[in-house]
């Protein structure tokens, strides 16, 4: 079925089954992608798909439904299986749907090159991509992830109190994981870019970038338990901030959750830090000019030199605080119901290049690999405790790669102890761009 | 659902660009989610995914593509994209002969989800709230999340398999918050299983609650537990995702074949202490991590991994199989049809050894006990692991002498295995969703308790 018919169809059957508005969030998309492992294509992936996700609003509540197909059976069938969640939704909250009033940005999300790029050339890149790698060094021993994707998608909401609105973006991604070995030490070294154009990927010198992070960690040893400055690697520190923003959230805010509750206008970071939520980041493929509940989107200050300056609210929060949504409601997937979450997060760069902060670390260390980021981090409490890898610096100066320690703090306190902020802001998978930064003392333990 | 002849001409048409194999893969889910927060109904969402994985080899690279667009044409379309990644035109015109594999159904079920209403999922909800908030005073936030699915697959492939499985899965999952003084901790617990309502008839919701809510309540209470390297005994049940984490998925084809594995090259050769054994099993009736057949239309099976500390057996998929010239093992998975298949972990546990739990404890003078683990994650190409202990208690002179929060155990797999001092008997099994190239899916992690001889253990103090 057309989707002009389709969505007439829903709201009529909709308005039949008693839902007092209804909201049609639609979104097709492809996706591409390659990876290469001993100089050939060991997978190649091409999809094309769409979601349909249904909403209806009666008396304040919700009844949400999603599909796959854009049929007559699908129509009742969402509306349907909507009315039967909307009639075991409680609580007080109230629920809103847009109008679609307000300024809506300007946004070139689409600019097609990555579609328009032939696939032999695709495979040439993924394949050069990992030769960088393993031409880097006799000591890398293989190339476990070498992968190219790229994707495209258009994403439309429209509903019966007249909002009516869609856009389209693209973009790609490189990832790498390179492995090396030398005696008894195995040590992978990772990277990745996120970009708008093929042109914005340098795979020869990512490739050689991964090689060189492993090749770094060959032979590490232990660092001695205690208390350390530590010096977080741009990506690095861009993953930790990313795993606690869940905190500006106001659901969070307004349910207990957050431990910035209460704390607007105060200073809850050393004034070093400043952040940003920026929907309209050129760089980045999330950007968009609205957000799922369609409110337009707009760049906003969260933290200004320490001083916390607002959270992040949809519909049904801000109304309940009396303020207006900041265009924050965010789907993770079409058939999710959106929440308040960043769009693009930006740490302010500060002046000092990464050479700078190690030697002014005098004696600490640099972290350049975390694991257990969903497991040891508790985004309620702000605490956490990592694996990690990294460097020992002694006298300015990096003395030897370490490994197996763990690092444990919670984020305000990390947020008060940063020291020093670099000039290399890298944008992420995470949807971080973050410098390097300097935190004055944390807690390491190994052995 | 198309005419074996229909999903045939598909299987020809990819065949036809010289791809030495042809895979169709079809799935329609029904699937629901509630969730609910203190007590009220935040979300209840349900739908229908309906779409098609075609999948090709042309020696061991395999080109993949998905769709939503399951009818005839859509398909073909597909097949035709596939066929022209893989070169060059040949006619082909493979009759093929169909073969239904017979099986008896290890996952029977009662009361399917579609049959349930949702008042009815949101009251066993409710429980469990109950069980959680009534707990103590501390409790200060409830969440309970429900889900289900019923998930119908077809497979066809050029050798001739043709296969289908119906696979319920319903799970109960509370996360109950305790704070004291605007401290927090978070206690949790998802019972599932492949099986539909009647899983309620053997999970107390109640009962989840309130053991959600104990981990909780008593680590807000605990002191922040001692860093360093120690003996750890680590609990039974969900503790198993120690093995999961450290060893399972380095015994993956998908890392194996790359030769990304530390196990790699090590069948037949001690990896592990003696008192270790462990096994993958997807054929344990109605567990969560159980199916029929794997999603590329083999029958699974029970598989025994390491056997007294030998490596007996990887896990391995199709294409895993053809890379290491070895068989598959019906551990092939994925999340769904947006997902190629590949080698992964069903039910994977280690086999009950001869200790009590109590005897294991009072043979340590001074270590961590890890009673319930929270997830982690893992470098399959070093073995090197990280993962949280959601409940701890310090072990002094052979008894438990009081709970230590914010622990973190940090190793290697290969190492930990060598380690093991130390099996009890009190096998049992927990639940998890995994993550992995081929996305999330459902499995058991399971072992007894045991003691690994010395670990990294991270901590504030």
């Amino acid at each position: 079925m057309e989707w002009k018919k389709f969505k007439d169809t829903v709201f009529a059957l909709a308005k039949k089954k008693g839902f007092d508005e209804a909201e049609i969030y639609y979104s097709s998309g492809s996706e591409f992608q390659l990876s290469s492992l001993r100089g050939e294509i060991d997978s190649y992936n091409d999809a094309t798909s769409i979601g349909v996700y249904f909403r209806g609003l009666k008396s304040g509540k919700i009844g949400a439904a999603f599909a796959e197909e854009l049929t007559d059976e699908t129509a009742s069938m969402l509306v349907d299986e909507a009315f039967e969640n909307y009639s075991i939704a409680s609580g007080n909250d109230v629920y809103f749907l847009h109008d679609g009033s307000g300024e809506y940005p300007q946004f070139e999300g689409f600019i097609g090159a990555f579609s328009a790029q032939p696939v032999v050339e695709k495979i040439e890149r993924v394949i050069t991509l990992e030769r960088s790698a393993l031409e880097y060094d006799k000591r890398i021993i293989m190339v476990p992830t070498c992968r190219l994707g790229d994707s495209r998608s258009e994403v439309f909401i429209v509903n019966t109190l007249g909002l009516d609105r869609h856009y389209s973006s693209d973009g790609g991604v490189a990832v790498v994981v390179a492995l090396a070995g030398e005696g008894d030490s195995k040590k992978t070294g990772f990277t990745f870019k996120i970009a708008r154009e093929p042109g914005d990927i340098d795979v020869s010198a990512l490739g050689k970038e991964a090689s060189k992070r492993a090749i770094d960690q060959l032979g590490a040893g232990r660092v001695k338990s205690g208390k350390y400055r530590v010096l977080f690697r741009n990506d690095m520190f861009g993953q930790l901030f990313a795993t606690f923003t869940s905190m500006y959230s106001a659901e969070n805010v307004q349910k207990g959750l957050s431990i910035i509750a209460g704390k607007e206008g105060t200073k809850i970071a050393s004034e070093l830090l400043t952040v940003y939520d920026d929907p309209l980041l050129p760089i980045s493929p999330n950007s968009r000019p609205f957000d799922d509940e369609g409110v337009p989107t707009v760049k906003k200050t969260l933290v200004e030199n320490g001083v916390l300056k607002t959270f992040l609210y949809d519909l049904k929060t801000a109304a309940k605080a009396g303020t207006k949504s900041t265009g924050n409601a965010i789907k993770s997937s079409y058939r999710a119901k959106p929440s308040i979450s960043m769009i693009n997060t930006v740490v302010q760069p500060g002046e000092k290049s990464f050479n700078t902060l190690v030697s002014e670390l005098d004696e600490g260390i640099v972290v350049t690999e975390l694991t257990g980021l969903h497991s040891g981090a508790n985004p309620i409490s702000g605490e956490f405790s990592l694996g990690a890898s990294g460097f020992y610096v002694k006298n300015g100066s990096i003395v030897n790669p370490v490994e197996q320690f763990t690092i444990s703090s919670s984020i305000l306190k990390v947020y008060n102890s940063i020291v020093a902020i670099g000039s290399d802001a890298m944008p992420s998978i995470f949807r971080v761009s973050s410098p390097s930064v300097v935190v004055s003392e944390m807690d390491v333990a190994s052995e | 659902m198309l005419s074996d002849e229909a999903y045939s001409k598909i299987i020809n048409r990819i065949l036809s660009g010289g791809a030495d194999f042809a895979e169709v893969f079809v799935e329609e889910r029904y699937t629901n989610n509630i969730s609910m927060i203190q007590g009220e109904i935040e979300d209840s969402s349900s739908g229908k995914l309906l779409g098609a994985g075609l999948r090709a080899f042309k020696g061991t690279r395999s080109i993949y593509a998905y769709t939503n667009d399951v009818s005839f044409e859509g398909l073909m379309d597909v097949a035709g994209r596939l066929k022209s990644v893989v070169g060059q035109e040949i006619e082909r015109d493979l009759v093929l002969d169909f073969r239904v594999g017979e099986y008896k159904d290890i996952c029977p079920v009662l009361f399917a989800p579609q049959i349930i209403s949702k008042k009815d999922k949101a009251a066993v909800m409710r429980l469990a709230h109950e069980g959680a908030s009534g707990f103590s005073d501390r409790i200060s936030q409830v969440v309970v999340n429900y889900f289900d699915y019923s998930q119908n697959v077809w497979i066809y492939n050029s050798e001739g398999v043709k296969a289908s499985d119906s696979r319920v899965r319903t799970r109960l999952m509370v996360s109950a918050v305790a704070s004291v003084n605007g401290d927090k901790e978070v206690g949790f617990y998802g019972p599932g299983a492949a099986q539909g309502f009647e899983l309620f008839n053997r999970i107390d919701p109640r009962a989840a609650g309130e053991r959600a809510a104990r981990i909780a309540d008593r680590m807000i209470r605990a002191e922040y537990a001692p860093a360093g390297k120690m003996p750890v005994i680590i609990s039974n049940e969900f503790g198993g995702v120690i093995f999961h984490e450290a060893c399972g998925h380095a015994l993956e084809a998908t890392s194996v074949a790359k030769g990304a594995s530390v196990f790699a090259g090590k069948l037949g050769e001690k990896i592990a202490c003696e008192c270790v054994s462990a096994v993958d099993d997807p054929t344990i009736p109605n567990a969560w991590g159980s199916a029929n057949v794997d999603d590329e239309g083999t029958p699974t099976r029970r598989n025994l991994l390491i056997e007294k500390g030998v490596l007996r057996s990887y896990m391995i998929d199709r294409l895993g199989g053809l890379k290491m010239k070895m068989e598959p093992t019906g551990s092939s998975r994925r999340q769904n049809y947006t997902f190629a298949p590949t080698s992964r972990m069903s039910n994977t546990f280690i086999l009950p050894g001869d200790h009590y739990p109590e005897e294991i404890i009072a043979a340590t003078d001074y270590g961590l006990y890890a009673k319930s683990m929270g997830g982690g994650s893992v470098m399959p190409a070093t073995g090197e692991f990280n993962f949280a202990v959601n409940e701890g208690y310090l072990i002094e002179k052979g008894r438990i002498t009081k709970p230590v929060r914010g622990a973190t155990l940090i190793g290697k797999g290969n190492e930990v295995l060598m380690k093991i001092d130390m099996v009890g008997n009190d096998l049992a099994r927990g639940q998890g969703m995994c993550g992995s190239i081929s996305g999330s899916i459902p499995a058991d992690v399971g072992q007894p308790t045991l003691r690994v001889s010395e670990l990294i253990v991270g901590g504030r103090s």
